[in-house]
């Protein structure tokens, strides 16, 4: 049985108090569309991005709307679907004639309501003037090759026939980058709202740590009895291997190491948080309540948390309710994406940052960054990279080869230290016997 | 908004700012159309037809640089006024070219084809699983100033396929990518690449690391001296010391037989990082590295030629590129490559010997500061005695770029395919390209997946 979409009319009071559905420019074409499409979303994102180079004296002020349309037909057992993206709603009619229909075949698992919102997340800077002189004074330092900032502020707004949703949000992204003769220290972050002294205080240790990392000097391998992997770099594994083995693609190739039978130590959560932190979200661009997932819980991966509304019918798989496209390409399409991924911590200790010699303990090799991790297996979970930054026995030290195979380490894994890595995500420290992972002096 | 209205618009604005803005300034303005449709085992799975157009504004004084972009052009004139009126500093000559030009890389670059070519093109005869890709894309680059327009109208297409092994759950993955119409692409080789790959991959052998000879496929070639040389040879990673390059012109980097380029031009045809002007309003040109092992040039931009090139002598070279209307210029590369040799295919396995056939690329890594480098390839061949004995998977090759450099052995005498893609620096994505030769590198450290 196939079912069209369900709304029901906003009830939210500032946009009824503002606007009828009808005067939005948005509603007009839709209401034209539906001569011709059972179902029409247009999702519209205004963004205002000032960014600031303070070594290299650029400023940048874009303004930048996108729209992103999608049209549906139902028919029996399955639906046709278009879809077009523009910044000028002027030419939509002409894209849509112009785009062919593709066939999604099954039917919906239930039809869907949603309650209308409009989240504001937008967080007062103090004075930006004031942020700006403080970072144009500490960007004097000679060993900082690079500080940059910058500061969004966004609307997204979805539209269908009887819905309208609204959510508002600010972003500040802050990096630098330090060298002092072979040594070199990277730092980059994104907040909700600023957190200028932390950053400040961060950016005077790091000025100081990055003398250290200029002393680095080969180290012998044979004398590491533990590796240590830092918050930062478990969180770059997960990234290039847990999720990107969780996109709906590659579950349909099968590009994917995943499935109910896979085990590993039961210390270790992973779990995906929509609604809190930075990526807030109510509602998926499909109108779908947005949920928290367990992406690993008691040893055990769920493997099908990427399957999104339209994936879920294409590939017969059950609705995850994500399908967002919050930072999405012009050309882009909706896809899974992992809002706030945490791991979830039998200890407690908290950082708000960190460096690696923070971490460190006698004979454990604590590694910070490698390079190549995306060119790691995800169906086999097998890797070989160059170590760029690491800590052994009071020296830092890189250009080691580490090799192994994430999925073996990570029955064996130890769960160590908790870090904030920015203001509202959470990772670990995690440590593996040297024998559970080849090195080899580059 | 059509093509010629945009023109026009652009024009509107340029004779705006020239009346309201003191500084230097130019436009970097862009127009294009996308379709593009995916297949999924025969059936179509995703269809696409897309338009953006937008530009940004650079102002230019001696203390700062400003970038106003924006692709909504409702109030345009407040919105910038509003900006222009908050720029101080003292005025500077910057930009300097005066050209008024139209370039064709194709003739009606908006004339989209029908999702009927597109599917006809991507639906493959394959007992395989397979899943196909076609996208077109017509666009317009504009550059202008107070003295300048350049237009520049470019077809691109590209033909991707990835082919299913179910045996060994792994795919075999080629592309095609032209600055043409679709009729220019080469389905049929892909296809036959790609399947061949994936071959065999479900033959190949797990294999242990170490150092090896090394025999390195045109693509992989492309792969290295573009990610290892052409990064560390951009001038602003240069002048911000992020390049182990630093203080090395003049210097012997590589073997004595190594010659390497930077071209705009293309080599025999449209590469697909070929243009005729840059985004600074430079005039596109073949730019030598490395000449016989020693380093004569860094890819330099015209603000990088500002700021410090030009104590060096060095000139602008036409690299300073754009992803997107609303980015600074960053200096790119374009089509890089390392001239021809004289090996034959034969002499070259016969000077290899004993050691690893490297094949095509499945992405790597590179620290420009350290010269320190990841590759992986798609495939790797053991060879003994100058003859293939059987594939192995999971390689990469791995090292420090002038060491690297300094053990080429040997270059074949032919270029292989183009190794056409899309490079990121600082999230600003551009169209590159390159035909390169197959070399041997001495003594590289080879990773693999048995280590």
């Amino acid at each position: 049985m196939i079912k069209k979409f369900f709304f029901r009319k906003s009830s939210n009071k500032k946009y009824q108090n503002r606007k009828n559905l009808d005067d939005f420019d948005e509603y007009k074409i839709i209401k034209t569309l539906q001569k011709e499409y059972d179902e029409v979303f247009i999702i519209k994102t205004n963004t205002k991005i000032k960014s600031n180079d303070f070594i290299e004296h650029q400023e940048t002020i874009n303004y930048n709307t996108e729209y992103f349309v999608r049209v549906l037909n139902f028919q029996k057992n399955e639906i046709k679907q278009k879809i077009t993206i523009l910044n000028d709603l002027r030419n939509l009619i002409y894209a849509l004639k112009n785009v062919e229909f593709n066939t999604i075949e099954g039917s919906f698992f239930s039809s869907k309501s949603v309650k209308k919102v409009d989240n504001d997340f937008s967080r007062k800077l103090r004075n930006s003037s004031e942020y700006l002189n403080d970072l144009d004074k500490a960007s004097k330092n000679k060993k900082i090759k690079s500080i940059e900032t910058s500061y969004v502020e966004a609307t997204e707004e979805v539209f269908n026939e009887n819905s309208y949703y609204k959510y508002s949000y600010n972003d500040f992204i802050i990096s630098y980058y330090l060298v002092q003769g072979t040594g070199s220290l990277s730092f980059n972050h994104s907040f909700p709202y600023l957190h200028l002294d932390k950053i400040l205080q961060k950016l005077d240790d790091d000025l100081k740590e990055v003398d250290f990392v200029a002393k680095q000097r080969s180290i012998d391998l044979s004398k590491v009895k533990v590796v240590k992997f830092s918050p930062s770099l478990f969180h770059h594994f997960a990234s290039e291997l847990i999720f990107e083995s969780l996109r709906d693609a590659n579950i349909y190739k099968n590009l994917t190491f995943l499935n109910e039978n896979v085990e590993v130590s039961d210390q270790l959560k992973f779990i995906d948080v929509p609604f809190k932190g930075m990526n807030n979200l109510n509602y998926d661009f499909e109108f779908t309540k947005v949920q928290p997932h367990n992406i690993l819980k008691n040893g055990k991966f769920s493997p099908f948390v990427s399957k999104f509304y339209l994936s879920a019918l294409r590939y017969k798989f059950k609705n995850s309710n994500l399908d967002i496209n919050l930072y999405g390409h012009y050309f882009g399409k909706t896809s899974y994406r992992t809002l706030l991924m945490q791991s979830m911590p039998k200890k407690h200790e908290w950082y708000n940052f960190y460096n690696p010699s923070q971490l460190a303990e006698e004979d454990t090799l604590v590694i910070d960054s490698v390079m190549g991790l995306h060119t790691a297996n995800s169906k086999t979970t097998e890797f070989s990279v160059v170590i760029d930054n690491a800590y052994f026995n009071n020296t830092y030290t890189q250009g080691q080869i580490i090799s192994g195979n994430l999925l073996k380490l990570l029955k064996n894994i130890i769960i160590e230290k908790e870090v904030e890595l920015n203001s509202d995500y959470r990772m670990h420290s995690v440590s593996f016997s040297s024998k559970d992972l080849n090195l080899v002096q580059n | 908004m059509t093509p010629e209205s945009f023109i026009s618009f652009v024009d509107e604005i340029n004779e705006f700012l020239s009346r309201k803005v003191r500084f230097d300034y130019s436009i970097n303005a862009s127009y294009r159309k996308k379709s593009g449709l995916e297949i999924n085992n025969g059936k179509v799975s995703e269809t696409l037809l897309g338009s953006n157009y937008g530009l940004g504004i650079r102002i230019i004084t001696s203390q700062k640089e400003y970038l106003i972009s924006l692709n909504n052009f409702y109030n345009w004139k407040q919105k910038l006024y509003s900006e222009i009126e908050k720029i101080r500093g003292k005025e500077i000559e910057y930009f300097i070219s005066s050209y008024k030009k139209e370039i064709y890389f194709g003739n009606d670059v908006f004339k989209e084809p029908s999702f009927k070519d597109l599917k006809d093109l991507a639906t493959l005869d394959l007992k395989e699983d397979y899943h196909s890709k076609t996208i077109y894309s017509g666009e317009l680059n504009i550059f202008a100033s107070r003295n300048s327009r350049i237009l520049q109208y470019f077809p691109r297409s590209v033909f991707a396929l990835e082919v299913f092994s179910k045996k060994i759950q792994d795919y075999g993955f080629k592309k095609d990518a032209k600055i043409s119409y679709i009729d220019k692409l080469n389905v049929e080789k892909t296809k036959e690449d790609a399947l061949k790959q994936m071959k065999d991959l479900e033959i190949a052998k797990p294999f242990s690391g170490g150092k090896y000879d090394v025999l390195s496929n045109s693509i992989l070639t492309g792969v290295f001296i573009h990610e290892a040389l052409g990064h560390a040879s951009e001038s602003d990673l240069v002048y911000k010391e992020e390049s182990c390059l630093k203080g090395k012109l003049n210097q012997k980097i590589a073997a004595e037989n190594v010659n390497v380029y930077d071209s705009a031009l293309g080599l025999d045809d449209y590469l697909w990082g070929t243009f005729s002007y840059d985004d600074e309003g430079i005039i596109a040109q073949r730019t030598q590295i490395i000449n016989n092992g020693v380093l004569k040039n860094y890819l330099v931009s015209l603000r990088m030629y500002h700021k410090f090139a030009k104590n060096l002598c060095l000139k602008p070279t036409g690299n300073s590129r754009i992803g997107n209307y609303n980015e600074f210029p960053l200096v790119r590369m374009t089509n890089t490559y390392i001239e021809k040799g004289d090996y034959s295919k034969e002499e070259l396995f016969e000077e290899l010997r004993n050691g690893i056939y490297m094949v095509d690329s499945r992405g790597g890594q590179v620290n420009t500061a350290t010269g320190s480098f990841q590759f992986k390839a798609a495939l790797g061949y053991v060879v003994k005695n100058g003859k293939i004995l059987y594939p192995i998977k999971g390689t990469s090759l791995k090292g420090n770029i002038l060491e690297t450099l300094n053990n080429i052995v040997a270059i074949g005498k032919e270029y292989g395919e183009d190794s056409s893609g899309t490079c990121g620096k600082n999230s600003a994505s551009v169209p590159v390209g390159g035909k390169n030769p197959e070399i041997i590198i001495k003594s590289a450290i080879v990773g693999g997946n048995d280590d």
